[in-house]
């Protein structure tokens, strides 16, 4: 069927949900090497501080600023980062990419529910990358308030000159818009849209992860998109929302409004990333245990659970503003309230190993490296929890490497599984194993390295966002382990190379994949490479859970497609 | 607890700045304890993975369990090792939380001995404020130091109002484990005491502009003697303009007369 | 977001589409709660006050039932035309689409009023995100009234129309005044205090 459309409509304004995901991953992987290589840029002001960039960091870049990365260029590069890392990296390859691939072949259904819509939201996105990127080349710059952009810092009257953070608010709002789109599209294919039989607790737990976070982001995008629309407003109209005290002539608003809204979003978004990495963990740890995964339900309920606590404990980001007690306490009893499903949910994880035969497949080993750092990740927030430890720790390096455990690593890690695991079916081919083992390891010591660090880092007073941290006394005893994180941070982003030559290699070159090398139950691995548009020549009839590995009921081998009966498979 | 950190240096490598504050050691505290049981489950669980790596390998156990998990005693297990990860970190460091907030940060001394100041940051300095002899703030005989430099006495609480002339800051006193915000448009407070003569740099830890990193000050801890010797040195502020400066745009050099009148702990 | 791709079956029917529309409803409610938990705020924090005369609640009032009738008027045309397959109920539909704009040019001439009286959204918080409010509805609404004189020229015209567009159609016009109504008596509430 898929014979007589144009090029145009094939590979560009496509309407296959498994064409709009490769976009959106080749769209995600541009832009995750653009956010790393300012990173890296970061890094480099951090540990050499106002000395010249190297060439082998594109230092030619920097030939207007005698070399050197000036202040206001550092504020730009830590706040085009996370923006860039947050909604142009993780946001489309794990939601983009994989909610778009995945969802509707692990349903079992044709199609998104509104594909239209689906092409759309990639679009709307692509128009949004163009906006952010186009502010690069403004006079004055990127925005540069970071990525949370806190008004009155990020109005006309906070003194960053230019339009970058007009451009970076309307940025944003599209690609908000795009998310939007998607969510919706999501959300009711996972209603409407699944296969006979395929009750919600028969769909894998990478579905529920994905479906969990699609549901918090249609709730809680347009809570963003309203503070930055006021954003927006502020800084063209005039308005005052946002501005109080000396800058606003005659009345004004207040910056803490700012401040809860954009938590009130942002903490969610926080679960919004790692949800799906948290289904596709449950979900390949059983495959490649070649068992079920344990508690099954109770992980799902976990994670139901977990979305509904993350929209009240916005409340932790602003334990410095001067809330009143009542409030601080509350946040932070909701707050901790949180590590309650989340532990039993990695103890499900931890369980599923047990007894087991496990496979150290190169899918595998990026999962297990997630359990290895959402565990810090995790642990190490009971600190940012507390009201008095975070009066200490709250806007040092230690928050900085608590998030980069939680969202960075663990996300990163989750998106290299996920990659290697459903490449097969992406692409049609086996990506090289050795190599991939090569970058696991590599990635997992440096960047561990890098992360942790920043916690020790911040564990010693070093405050973050600072361009020359060598002008403080506390932390000049710091600048060698800056300088290490440094040297960890270069290494880490070289093995990515790795990584990234593996995929675009095994493109091309890797041995053809049969149709399940991994021995999956999952529908997706029922339908042969290429997948055409439309999926399943017939829709499957769902007769199993996701899971059902080694069963003993089932001879000669120890999975079931789910669209087999257990009974009629021996 | 001030022990802990003798026998188990816990998972840091690197001390943080030297307590120098009446209450420091209780964030340190909580630090430390999250430190040690954090480190504990993690050892756990790095424990457990690294056994079923070495046990059930494909290669030594090339048959798996067939187990779901889902059976009541399943549940019962996972949520009590959910409820004792709990009870053990959370609801301990919850309590000593409390406890310190009501003991102490959120327990704003009063009485004579307090010495108040107010504070108000702008890009990129911070100005100090004394009330002067007549106790009062926003009157003439207020004490302006010079930007970036803060005088406290050695063993006297000390009560710092803060707003902002501009953008977002925030007071940072690493040696002193604590920070709060300066927001325009209302007035946060937070309180301190120095147990040691010194020092010491006050740090802005809210993004403030391409300036941030510079906008540093000093705290200097004396002596009470000292302290009170040093403030009768200081001129009051000049008399001559009109109190309201606020108005002007022009960010020409040090802003005066902004002090406000001091506001009581709701 | 109807069209879809006519070399592939797909599984949408009419419950997946009704569902959309409840889901992107839903999202649309979250952005107007935002802005009135915030206009809330900003009232409880005693920004800035507004105070609104007789005449001027009168107007404001007013102009909402407009968008009340306009509602009435789309649900009867939806009616007589769901019972007859009459195409002469393009009638209340264009009348329904009228009102829709007066409505509009109503809201706008109002809050020139507003403004002209003092309530300037520079310097008045709760006047900006009144106006704000009324504004981002705005927007909505003129999607609305697109969707509308399409259905009244498919009507008009005499061309054949899906009954789940002209309903989902309707659904989006009612929950737009709805919307406005909520948004109206939550702020002339608010404002009292």
């Amino acid at each position: 069927m898929s014979e007589h459309q144009s090029v145009w409509r094939k590979y560009i304004f496509s309407l296959d949900h498994k064409m709009i995901g490769k976009q959106y991953l080749f769209l995600g992987i541009f832009f995750l090497l653009f956010g790393g290589f300012q990173a890296l840029l970061i890094r480099w002001q951090l540990a050499y501080p106002e000395q010249p960039v190297p060439w082998w960091l594109l230092g030619f870049l920097f030939k207007g600023s005698g070399g050197i990365i000036d202040p206001d260029m550092y504020n730009q590069l830590f706040t085009m980062h996370g923006t860039i890392m947050i909604f142009w990296a993780i946001t489309p390859i794990l939601i983009g990419a994989f909610g778009n691939y995945v969802i509707p072949l692990q349903i079992g259904a044709r199609d998104m529910a509104f594909p239209t819509l689906n092409m759309l939201s990639f679009w709307t996105m692509f128009l949004a990358s163009i906006v952010l990127l186009a502010s690069y080349f403004l006079p004055d710059g990127t925005a540069a308030g970071g990525w949370t952009s806190y008004p009155p810092l990020s109005l006309e009257e906070g003194g960053i000159p230019g339009h970058g953070q007009t451009y970076w608010t309307l940025a944003l709002t599209l690609a908000g818009t795009s998310t939007m789109m998607g969510a919706i599209n999501y959300v009711i294919t996972v209603i409407r849209m699944r296969a006979p039989g395929m009750t919600y607790f028969k769909m894998p737990l990478s579905v529920w992860g994905l479906w969990l976070t699609s549901i918090l982001n249609a709730i809680f995008v347009p809570v963003i998109a309203a503070g930055l629309i006021m954003l927006l407003l502020d800084r063209l109209l005039g308005t005052q929302f946002f501005l109080a005290g000396r800058l606003a002539a005659g009345g004004g608003g207040d910056p803490l409004l700012y401040q809860h809204v954009f938590w009130i979003f942002g903490h969610p978004e926080v679960y919004i990333l790692i949800l799906p990495v948290w289904g596709i963990v449950s979900e390949l740890l059983s495959v490649f245990s070649r068992k079920p995964a344990f508690g099954y339900k109770v992980t799902a309920i976990c994670m139901c659970t977990i979305v509904v606590l993350s929209s009240i404990v916005w409340g932790h980001h602003m334990y410095t503003t001067g809330m009143s007690p009542l409030l601080g306490k509350s946040f932070m009893f909701l707050t901790l309230l949180i590590s309650i499903p989340s532990s039993i949910f990695f103890f499900n994880w931890l369980l599923t190993l047990w007894k087991g035969s496990l496979h150290f497949k190169t899918p595998m080993l990026y999962t297990m490296a997630v359990i290895w750092v959402f565990a810090i990740g995790g642990l190490t927030g009971l600190y940012n929890a507390t009201v008095t430890a975070d009066i200490y720790l709250h806007d040092t390096m230690f928050v900085v490497g608590h998030f980069h455990y939680t969202m960075a690593a663990s996300v990163l890690f989750g998106g290299y599984a996920a990659i290697s695991y459903w490449y097969p079916k992406m692409f049609g081919r086996m990506m090289n194993p050795l190599m991939n083992r090569i970058h696991f390891w590599g990635t997992f010591i440096s960047l561990n390295l890098v992360f942790f660090n920043m916690m020790v880092l911040g564990y010693a007073g070093h405050h973050r966002r600072i361009y020359n941290p060598a002008e403080y006394d506390f932390i000049k005893p710091l600048m060698g382990l800056n300088e290490f994180i440094t040297y960890a941070a270069i290494v880490l982003g070289a093995f990515q190379f790795i990584y990234l030559f593996n995929f675009t290699w095994s493109m091309f070159k890797g041995p053809i994949a049969e149709k399940n090398p991994w021995k999956s139950n999952t529908l997706e691995w029922t339908v042969d490479y290429p997948v055409p548009h439309g999926n399943f020549a017939e829709i499957p009839q769902v007769y199993n859970g996701p899971n059902e590995y080694s069963n003993p009921k089932v001879k000669g081998q120890d999975w079931v497609p789910q669209s087999v009966q257990i009974e009629s498979a021996g | 607890m001030t022990n802990l950190k003798k026998w188990l240096p816990g998972i840091w490598f690197m001390d943080p700045p030297k307590d120098i504050s009446l209450d420091g050691y209780r964030i340190d505290n909580v630090i430390q304890y999250t430190d040690f049981v954090i480190t504990l489950y993690f050892g756990i669980v790095v424990a457990a993975l690294a056994f079923f790596v070495w046990k059930y390998n494909s290669r030594k156990h090339p048959k798996a369990a067939y187990e779901h998990g889902d059976k009541k005693k399943h549940l019962i297990m996972t949520v009590v090792m959910g409820m004792v990860v709990f009870l053990s970190i959370d609801v301990v460091i919850e309590t000593m939380s409390f406890r310190d907030l009501k003991e102490a940060f959120w327990n704003f001394p009063k009485g004579k001995d307090v010495l108040r100041i107010e504070a108000m940051p702008m890009q990129y300095a911070w100005n100090f404020r004394y009330a002067g002899e007549d106790e009062e703030f926003g009157t003439d005989d207020d004490v302006v130091p010079p930007q970036n430099i803060l005088n406290i006495p050695v063993n006297t609480p000390v009560v710092v109002q803060l707003t902002t002339y501009d953008v977002i800051h925030s007071f940072y006193l690493p040696n002193f484990r604590i920070k709060q915000d300066a927001t325009p448009g209302m007035v946060t407070a937070i309180w301190f005491q120095a147990t040691e003569t010194g020092e010491y740099e006050i740090a802005c830890a809210e993004l403030c502009g391409n300036g941030h990193f510079k906008m540093k000050g000093y705290l200097k801890v004396q002596s009470k003697e000292d302290f009170y010797t040093w403030l009768s040195e200081q001129e009051p502020e000049v008399t001559e303009d009109d109190w309201d400066d606020w108005g002007d745009d022009e960010d020409e050099g040090v802003p005066t007369k902004w002090g406000w009148p001091w506001k009581e702990v709701k | 977001m109807k069209t879809m791709d006519s070399t592939v079956p797909i599984q949408c029917d009419e419950n997946t589409s009704k569902l959309g529309i409840i889901i992107l409803l839903g999202s649309i409610t979250m952005l107007f709660i935002t802005f009135l938990s915030t206009f809330g705020a900003m009232v409880a924090k005693e920004l800035s006050y507004i105070k609104l005369s007789g005449t001027h609640q009168a107007i404001v009032v007013g102009n909402a039932c407009l968008m009340i009738v306009s509602s009435l008027l789309f649900d009867s045309g939806f009616r007589q035309w769901q019972g007859t397959k009459s195409t002469r109920s393009h009638r209340f539909i264009l009348s329904s689409h009228i009102l829709g704009l007066v409505f509009l040019f109503g809201q706008i001439t109002i809050w020139q009023i507003l403004v002209s009286d003092g309530l300037q959204s520079g310097t008045n918080v709760l006047a900006g995100m009144t106006y704000l409010m009324a504004g981002a509805h705005g927007v909505h609404l003129l999607t609305g009234l697109v969707f509308v004189a399409w259905v009244w020229v498919q009507l008009y015209r005499g061309i054949p129309i899906k009954p789940l567009r002209f309903r989902l159609i309707g659904w989006y016009w009612h929950f737009l005044t709805g919307l406005w109504i909520i948004l109206l008596s939550a702020i002339l509430i608010l404002i009292q205090i």
